[in-house]
């Protein structure tokens, strides 16, 4: 199983976070040209929300926005209204990152295989530096919201140890 | 019509739009109540009648498949409806999901009026 092409990734994230938006929000966040990095690095109020693959492909999916675009997803989720980025705003965050993420997963899975997905991990802070280790840097779909940005990004790569496995298995099985 | 009302998620966000949906409804005439996991849920049962479920299923300690199984496997809670509502879309796991007992399944994102449609076929 190879690796999945960028332009495959960038348009199921799209349509993804197109889909939710549309089906709970009522609006539709502005697509922005994609790139590709290894780091996150924020000097400025901001929620990073992370989710792991695991199975045959193996990687990471996560979302990245401002503290002011955090209220205002969880405005638009919960339809409330939040002065700062408390727990309420940092599980709607999660929330949104675990939609957008698991349809994703879901859609490439039809092609792919099963791959399972963690919990979300959520990271708020004013000044962090996060580093995306392995071969592949985070594919970067970023999206205008009203006034403010954020990203989705993703890393998703075959697991070399799990077709090593797969193959020791089939040598015993024989 | 159901009295009694059980939502199990791990995200607060998820229980309170669902919580929003039901109070919209004819379906809860009784309490609401909210679990975060399976081993929570099954707290909730214990100590209070239930007459339907709506249920994640990636949830943390233990998931909504193997919450749905303990379900099935009492007496006293083999017929109550559950409806499972989820990012999980493959055909694998909605089978695993109704072979385990589900009710019916929704998944997320899902409109309010998707919610109401299901309830109404389930109760």
């Amino acid at each position: 199983m190879g690796a999945i092409a960028a332009e495959v990734v960038v348009g199921l994230v799209r349509e993804s976070t197109r889909t939710l938006f549309e089906t709970m929000m009522d609006e539709v966040p502005e697509p922005l040209p994609d790139y590709r990095t290894s780091t996150v690095q924020d000097s400025h109020e901001s929620v990073f929300c992370l989710i792991g693959f695991s199975g045959e492909l193996m990687g990471s999916g996560s979302l990245h926005c401002p503290g002011a675009c955090a209220k205002r997803l969880a405005s638009a989720l919960l339809m409330g209204d939040y002065a700062e980025v408390d727990a309420e705003v940092l599980d709607a965050v999660a929330e949104v990152t675990n939609m957008i993420v698991g349809n994703f997963k879901t859609a490439v899975e039809d092609n792919y295989g099963v791959i399972g997905i963690s919990t979300p991990t959520v990271i708020y802070g004013q000044q962090y530096a996060a580093r995306n280790f392995g071969a592949s840097d985070w594919i970067v779909v970023p999206f205008r919201y009203h006034d403010t940005e954020f990203d989705v990004r993703i890393s998703l790569q075959p697991d070399k140890s799990a077709k090593s496995r797969a193959r020791q298995l089939e040598t015993a099985a024989s | 019509m159901a009295s009694n009302v059980l939502i199990v998620d791990d995200s607060a966000a998820i229980r309170k739009i669902l919580a929003r949906v039901l109070q919209q409804t004819e379906v809860v005439t009784g309490s609401i109540y909210e679990a975060g996991d399976g081993q929570q849920a099954l707290e909730v049962l214990r100590q209070n009648p239930v007459a339907l479920v709506l249920s994640d299923i990636n949830m943390p300690n233990m998931d909504g498949i193997e919450f749905l199984r303990e379900m099935r496997a009492n007496a006293n809670w083999q017929n109550v409806p559950v409806l499972m509502i989820t990012t999980e879309g493959s055909q694998a796991k909605v089978l695993e999901a109704v072979q385990a007992g589900a009710s019916g399944y929704v998944r997320k994102p899902f409109t309010a009026d998707q919610i109401k449609e299901k309830l109404t076929s389930l109760i």
